[in-house]
């Protein structure tokens, strides 16, 4: 499901045409293997999610046989929808996700604007604490996450699985570095005319890393949507689940492995990103370029 | 200003601007001194030029004035009140960016109303002035636009009526007209200065351009490596330079500074003499300073004559005479000037010598 990254690897073919002042033969071949190379990795990527269209939308007779004239059917996505909270799980991602979400937008604006702009005792040191966040596999922390939130007493809640990634060192980073390129006299010129700290921020700051807060806003989306582990271990209840844990415990073996269900789930719980995706695909890359993440 | 119907005199004239004083203002970075302890005043109402070479202080001066830069040492009063250490924003001042520092994510008429909004203006009141500020800068088309789809002249406008909505008295210019083309510059110089008159403000404009200082200014500070070098109206500046730094950067060719042996005028050993290219006259009866004619420019309505004085014909010298007379028959001609257009300059200190000497040089013209 994770759809964000690979996304630009079809892109890849229109680069690196060797300069050649002879049109011969090994730059044509150098491009139809660049091409070729290019939609083999599209086609890989694409594969899994193909194969949960064709069985979603099909029979369970179907779900190992290719056959295009296999009957089309709708009947495997009310079974799956009523085999399993899945209403519950989705307002529990949509939850988790937007929170996570508007508090990393918070704490990291105003993180990355005082890395950016303010001058502080330590700066230096804390803003290496940062970068060395963006270091550590999240996966390390788990025991020590989930001892913490035990002792918090937040075991099994959404605010667990949120709350070990809301200062986002990725996004205080991405937000620092954009505001360092915005130019010191438009700033000046706004405190002359006497705007508070907080204003500054808000009126010059923010609307002009509009880009940087959508590129980030989507990476923050898609990887906690799509988050596993961690909500796995600390939730144990329908109330806290998320969807990739639902899906997940939907999926095991011992509620009887048929495919056709477990896709038409799958794609159920993936359609708003990949709708979302689609939908906003140009805006979406537009921004990556010019918040400069590639 | 174009378009000058007489607006609805929502930005009236400031009765009296307040003026500026420097006291003893210094400025270190690190170990460096950017600017030397220095004073001056800078009068109410009156069009003020921070003048010098670029590295010379005179922006790190404005922004001192302005609240951005900290001054190591000394007092910056506004008006009899010190502001040294308020910030900007209460400093009763307003200033354009040498690139406009327009907010690009805000349309024409948000990025000239940005600070009646920030300090909670009534809407109509905004609207009002607005309106006011933006049919005298010739804005009033373009209230719609973002700052990317103006033109560098009508983003600098927008500058303009940014600063001058705020009705605050005292406006500080940055180098305003240095991404501008020359005709748009010139046309820009003609509308400050009109600006600045009509609403009596107290004006003071930072640039390396001494056209732009001549031209505008009531009165050009010149800043040289973080000192005040000379102060006074261009017309003071001009005709009585106070060094030959004042000399050279002021006028366009720069005054001819050479050895005043070279042209035979007793002095004592290391004296600078100086005349002005137009103040030189060819002889043309042979009496006066023997030159070498090396080259000429045609400058349409003038011309610059190249020539060589002194025992070894060392001293170079341009003259300027109208492109009518033509180029005078060479190579060997003769000069001469009056005895008030020759400048001094004391070898030790370096600053002008008050009284020329006597008058027995041979390039001296009759008094006449």
């Amino acid at each position: 499901m994770t759809f964000a990254a690979p996304a630009s690897a079809p892109t890849s073919a229109t680069a690196a045409a060797p300069v050649s002042a002879t049109p011969g033969v090994w730059p044509r071949l150098d491009r139809v293997l660049m091409s070729a190379g290019a939609w083999m990795l599209g086609l890989l990527w694409i594969a899994p999610l193909l194969y949960a269209a064709w069985t979603a939308f099909h029979p369970s007779a179907y779900e190992t046989r290719f056959d295009l004239l296999a009957p089309l059917s709708l009947e495997n996505f009310p079974l799956a929808w009523k085999q399993a909270p899945f209403a519950r799980y989705f307002l529990n991602t949509v939850i988790l996700v937007t929170s996570i979400l508007s508090v990393q937008l918070v704490v990291g604006t105003l993180a990355a604007f005082a890395f950016a702009r303010l001058r502080f005792a330590g700066r230096g040191i804390l803003f290496g604490l940062v970068l060395v966040q963006m270091m550590v596999m999240p996966d390390i922390l788990l025991v020590e996450n989930y001892r913490t939130m035990r002792m918090l007493g937040l075991v099994d809640t959404i605010a667990a699985i949120g709350l070990p990634y809301m200062a986002s060192g990725f996004g205080i980073f991405l937000l620092r570095q954009t505001f360092m390129t915005i130019p010191r006299e438009l700033d000046e010129a706004a405190r002359i005319e006497g705007v508070s700290l907080l204003g500054l921020i808000w009126r010059v700051y923010v609307p002009l890393a509009k880009p940087t807060y959508l590129a980030f806003g989507l990476v923050s989306v898609s990887a906690h949507w799509n988050d596993f582990i961690w909500p796995l271990i600390v939730t144990n209840s329908v109330s806290s689940r998320p969807l990739t844990v639902g899906l997940s415990i939907f999926a095991s073996p011992d509620s009887g492995v048929q495919w056709s269900v477990i896709n038409a789930a799958t794609l159920m719980t993936s359609a708003p990103l990949l709708i979302g995706f689609l939908l906003f695909q140009r805006q979406f890359v537009q921004s990556f370029m010019r918040a400069g993440i590639k | 200003m174009k378009q000058a119907t007489p607006p609805s005199l929502s930005v009236q004239p400031v009765a009296v601007a307040p003026g500026v004083v420097l006291h003893d203002l210094c400025k270190d970075y690190g170990t460096q001194r950017a600017i030397e302890t220095l004073g001056c005043e800078i009068r109410g109402g009156e069009f003020t030029v921070l003048l010098g070479p670029s590295g010379c202080g005179k922006s790190t001066l404005l922004r001192m004035i302005a609240g951005f830069e900290t001054p190591t040492g000394g007092r910056i009063t506004l008006d009899g009140r010190d502001i040294t250490a308020l910030p900007s924003s209460q400093r009763n001042i307003a200033m354009v960016f040498q690139n406009y520092a327009l907010f690009p994510h805000l349309d024409v008429a948000d990025n000239i109303t940005f600070g009646l909004n920030v300090r909670r203006t009534p809407k109509a009141e905004q609207a009002q002035r607005l309106d006011g500020v933006a049919r005298m800068m010739g804005l009033a088309a373009l209230l719609a636009r973002k700052p990317a789809q103006l033109s560098g002249g009508q983003q600098q406008r927008v500058a303009l009526a940014r600063a001058v909505i705020s009705g605050r008295p005292v406006l500080l210019m940055d180098e305003p007209l240095s991404n501008l083309d020359a005709k748009l510059r010139a046309e820009m110089r003609v509308e400050i200065r009109a600006l600045q008159r009509r609403l009596g403000l107290t004006l003071i404009y930072v640039t390396h351009d001494q056209v732009e200082a001549m031209t505008m200014a009531d009165r050009i500070i010149l800043l040289n490596a973080g000192q005040i070098e000379q102060s006074g109206t261009p017309e003071e500046i001009y005709s009585r330079p106070a060094t030959p730094f004042a000399a050279r950067f002021i006028g366009s060719p720069p005054m001819n500074l050479v050895d005043a042996a070279d042209l035979r005028i007793a002095a004592p050993p290391g004296t600078i003499a100086g005349l002005r290219p137009e103040e030189i006259e060819i002889a043309d009866d042979g009496d006066g300073l023997p030159v070498r004619l090396t080259g000429h420019e045609y400058l349409g309505a003038d011309i610059l004559v190249s020539v060589m004085a002194g025992t070894a014909a060392t001293a170079r010298l341009i003259l300027r005479r109208p492109a009518r007379l033509g180029l005078p028959e060479g190579p060997e001609l003769h000069i001469r000037w009056a005895p008030a257009a020759l400048h001094l300059f004391d070898p030790k200190s370096g600053r002008a010598l008050t009284a020329a000497p006597a008058a027995t040089a041979p390039g001296h013209r009759a008094a006449g």
